[in-house]
């Protein structure tokens, strides 16, 4: 009996053991225990309360680990030299040194977690694309730059840049991210190969509505019928996992795909995206595309839209529009882009939180990774190395603000330095800034603008509203349904799903703490 | 009589001391691996928080178990998690078995050792190729099923969208799991089967027992205890899935996921969000201690029944 107690106790003890993989190792360093201030060093320094301007210059030079995020498979040479290079200038002025961490885009939400729970080397977050503020939120894993005036007393220059933009990263009174461009205006809408469009004739306005895509679509296909242009596919959606909408008709969207609500009408008032009449429209749009031909490929489809456009095999491509994105698209892609504008341009919390910086909550000196991230926006010459390489090896220069890059050094996401100063890549010209500040002040600027919706009661609801989302948006947006009915019937079963599994009452709390803030 | 034992255990003490001496990398390997993880349990019952660390973060009860249930379909992955490996073992049973023993008449060495290569080849296929494999078979424009059987042999000029039909995939599945996992399930079969005295075969022979007969009467008996053994053992994974057949293999397609979410994909998918730390500890303690009530009652039963055939 006892042999078999025993052994009941080991077999309970191995059952549990399989947590090993499950993210036990959550300590970091010391043995499970972060420290709780990653500024201690520094606060300790100065006495406690508001830490000091000056940088203490007499100190061994620490250095600061930052984040650039690359291309899957982007495989980055001569990263010693070019640390080298970073580091003649930024020693002599902030008494730093520079670990360049590059990481695969794919890789980065994993890479950011298990380096902070690790207590691994990690100072400067990309706090962006995937790896977003609002995913960020609730996980402790950003250090608040308001700690000890961090980010008024030793990043003058980024609160400088971007003034009133500051406010986009500050949740709940904590500063958990900067902007990491002061130049945020988008606009929204489609882009198209105007080359095949000219081949046939086909006209397209600058500015437009789903109509005019619509339209665009059905003239492309007729034109190509029996031509060698009849496999070019008119619209992609492929595996469908972010909202189209957010390109086509525009939204201030919470959360991953307005897992927390949308504004749809610009006012204040959030409501659920999917259940509005607009989206059942766009869904029953998509089924008419596919079952007149316009839409290739399926939910199963890896491929991306710009993969297909830059091999000459898609028409259109749903795309933010501004002077950027036109330089990187125009780029990659052989034949000449022509870009329809459907949603005029903005700028908006989504905007603004798409590219961030934070620092890491395990960073040892929070300080230093300030000093780093402030001369990033205040030297250019700091900024285009990170961003670029060295000239003559990983770029010439065209004109004084121009460079054409040789593909030795790709750092697709990463965005830093004051957008205003830095290089630009050919083809744009050296009236790049101008057209981006001209968008900048023809935008239109949400009366939202740096609001954040904290998720951090919310973490059971928002996992399993976003799985109900990548459910089913991929078969609505590919109009995948068996008829007009069936997709009726899908959305109201989608609609019915997500407040099941707690919509409404995000969205009523979100509403709440909107309102507060409009409040303030 | 008190000396002669004080000798004995200093003999034993002695004998015994290189075995213990050679197990201690084991045992150092198994504390590491498996115990000094038992620390991270406390996150199923905390608000992780990364600058807390393990220990500082705030408890929070069974806060952190209640994201298992809050979807409408806790209900389809629990029951999806749970007869998917029940049928499975069953089938499991079955095919390995009955391939083992066929594969234990084959005579010719070179056919052997083509037969064992073949079926154990799916085994060592990652599932992201296997998925590929498939997509290979099913895809709804290129696929294979689609443009031989479907629109050649049937006629159904549109073909069958399989990944966007749920109805499709138990079968397709478990066929999948049950081709890549058959020739590890026929080695375990077959080398109990290699154990088997001949003599038994022999005497049965000579007593004029048929092929069906000898299996009946010898084969299946003695295989008992494997066959018991492997079944309470994999009882103990009944709350847990092969992500990436669940995953990889349907090409995470939303709608599929009636027939293809387990509590695994649902962790997955639902954490992809929130990085929650704490809610996948939870959902992997929930899973282990399922996993191990089933496997003391899986053994408490065999027990009953036959002693001898119990684990423990």
């Amino acid at each position: 009996m006892k042999r078999r107690f025993v052994s009941s106790l080991l077999a309970a003890a191995m059952a549990a053991t399989l947590l090993a993989g499950c993210g036990g190792d959550g300590g970091s360093k010391d043995g499970g225990d972060a420290p709780a201030n990653g500024g201690g060093d520094a606060q300790t320094e100065q006495g406690g309360g508001d830490i000091s301007t000056d940088i203490d210059m007499e100190e061994e030079p620490y250095t600061v680990a930052i984040q650039v995020v690359t291309l899957p498979g982007t495989q980055i040479e001569g990263e010693a030299e070019l640390e080298e290079a970073i580091n003649a200038i930024t020693v002599p002025e902030i008494n730093c040194k520079i670990d360049l961490q590059f990481v695969w885009i794919d890789e980065i939400v994993n890479t950011t977690s298990m380096a902070v729970a690790g207590g691994e080397k990690i100072d400067l977050v990309h706090v962006a694309t995937v790896n977003s503020l609002s995913s960020l939120v609730g996980s402790d894993i950003l250090y608040d730059m308001n700690t000890d005036n961090l980010l008024q007393n030793r990043g003058a220059k980024l609160v400088e840049l971007m003034g009133d933009l500051m406010e986009t990263g500050n949740v709940d009174g904590k500063q958990l991210a900067v902007p990491a461009q002061s130049m945020n205006a988008n606009a929204n809408g489609f882009a198209y190969n105007k080359t095949l469009t000219d081949k046939y004739n086909i006209t397209v306005p600058e500015k437009g509505t789903m109509d005019d895509l619509e339209k665009l679509l059905y003239d492309f296909k007729e034109a190509t019928a029996g031509t060698e242009d009849e496999k070019v596919m008119p619209f992609y959606v492929g595996q469908g996992q972010l909202n189209y909408l957010y390109w086509l008709v525009g939204y201030e969207g919470f959360g991953s795909e307005c897992s927390y609500g949308a504004i749809l009408d610009g006012g204040t008032t959030i409501e659920n995206i999917y259940a509005s009449e607009m989206f059942e429209e766009f869904c029953l749009r998509a089924y008419k595309w596919r079952q007149d031909g316009l839409i290739g490929g399926d939910p199963t489809d890896t491929n991306t839209a710009q993969s297909y456009a830059n091999s000459g095999q898609l028409l259109t491509m749903v795309a933010s529009i501004n002077e950027k994105q036109r330089a990187t698209y125009g780029a990659q892609n052989p034949d000449e882009l022509g870009w329809c504008v459907l949603v005029e341009p903005r700028i908006n919390t989504a905007a603004v939180t798409e590219y961030m910086w934070g620092i890491a909550s395990n960073s040892e000196r929070p300080d230093k990774a300030m000093d780093m991230l402030n001369l990033i926006y205040s030297n250019t010459e700091v900024a285009n190395l990170i961003k670029y390489g060295r000239e003559g090896i990983n770029y010439e220069k065209v004109s004084d603000k121009v460079i054409q890059v040789n593909g030795s050094y790709i750092t697709l996401f990463y965005c830093g330095g004051n957008d205003r100063e830095i290089y630009v890549e050919s083809p744009a010209g050296d009236d790049y800034v101008e057209k981006r500040e001209a968008m900048e002040a023809e935008a239109t600027t949400s009366q939202i603008l740096g609001y954040m919706f904290d998720d951090s009661q919310f973490q059971t609801e928002s996992s399993v509203i976003y799985s109900t989302i990548l459910e089913y948006l991929p078969t609505l947006q590919n109009g995948m349904c068996e008829s007009e009915d069936a997709t009726k019937a899908y959305v109201e079963e989608f609609v019915q799903k997500l407040e099941a599994n707690g919509i409404n009452d995000v969205i009523a709390a979100n509403q709440q703490q909107l309102n507060a803030w409009l409040g303030q | 009589m008190g000396a002669k034992s004080k000798k004995n255990r200093k003999t034993n003490w002695k004998h015994w001391m290189p075995f213990y001496l050679m197990a201690i990398p084991g045992f150092v390997y198994l504390i590491i691996n498996n115990y000094m993880p038992l620390y991270g349990l406390q996150l199923a019952f905390k608000s992780f928080s990364y600058s807390k660390g393990i220990t500082g973060s705030d408890w929070i009860g069974l806060k952190n178990f209640r994201f298992m249930f809050a979807s409408s379909d806790a209900a389809i992955m629990i029951r999806n998690t749970i007869l998917y490996n029940v049928i499975w073992i069953l089938i499991g049973i079955v095919l390995g078995v009955s391939v083992a023993i066929l594969f234990n008449e084959i005579l010719n060495k070179t056919a052997k050792k083509f037969y064992q290569t073949a079926i154990l080849l799916p085994y060592l296929m990652s599932m992201v190729v296997i998925a590929y494999l498939v997509y290979a078979f099913f895809a709804a424009d290129t696929g294979l099923i689609n443009n031989t059987i479907v629109k050649g042999l049937m006629g159904k000029e549109e073909g069958v969208s399989w990944y966007m039909e749920a109805k499709y995939w138990p079968f397709i599945l478990t066929f999948v799991q049950q081709w890549k996992q058959i020739g590890f399930g026929m080695l375990l079969y077959l080398s109990s089967l290699l154990g088997i005295d001949k003599s038994y075969y022999e005497a049965a022979m000579l007593d004029g027992a048929t092929k069906w007969q000898q299996i009946k009467t010898i084969t299946l008996p003695l295989l008992r205890p494997t066959i018991v053994m492997l079944m309470i053992l994999n009882i103990g994974q009944i709350f847990r899935s092969d992500f990436g057949l669940f995953y990889q293999v349907p090409m995470h397609q939303g709608a599929l996921v009636k027939a293809t979410e387990t509590i695994d994909t649902y962790v997955y998918k639902a954490l992809l969000v929130n990085n929650n730390i704490g809610m996948s500890a939870a959902a992997s303690f929930l899973q282990s201690v399922v996993g191990f009530v089933f496997i003391v009652a899986a053994n408490a039963v065999v027990r009953r029944l036959d002693k001898n055939s119990s684990v423990f």
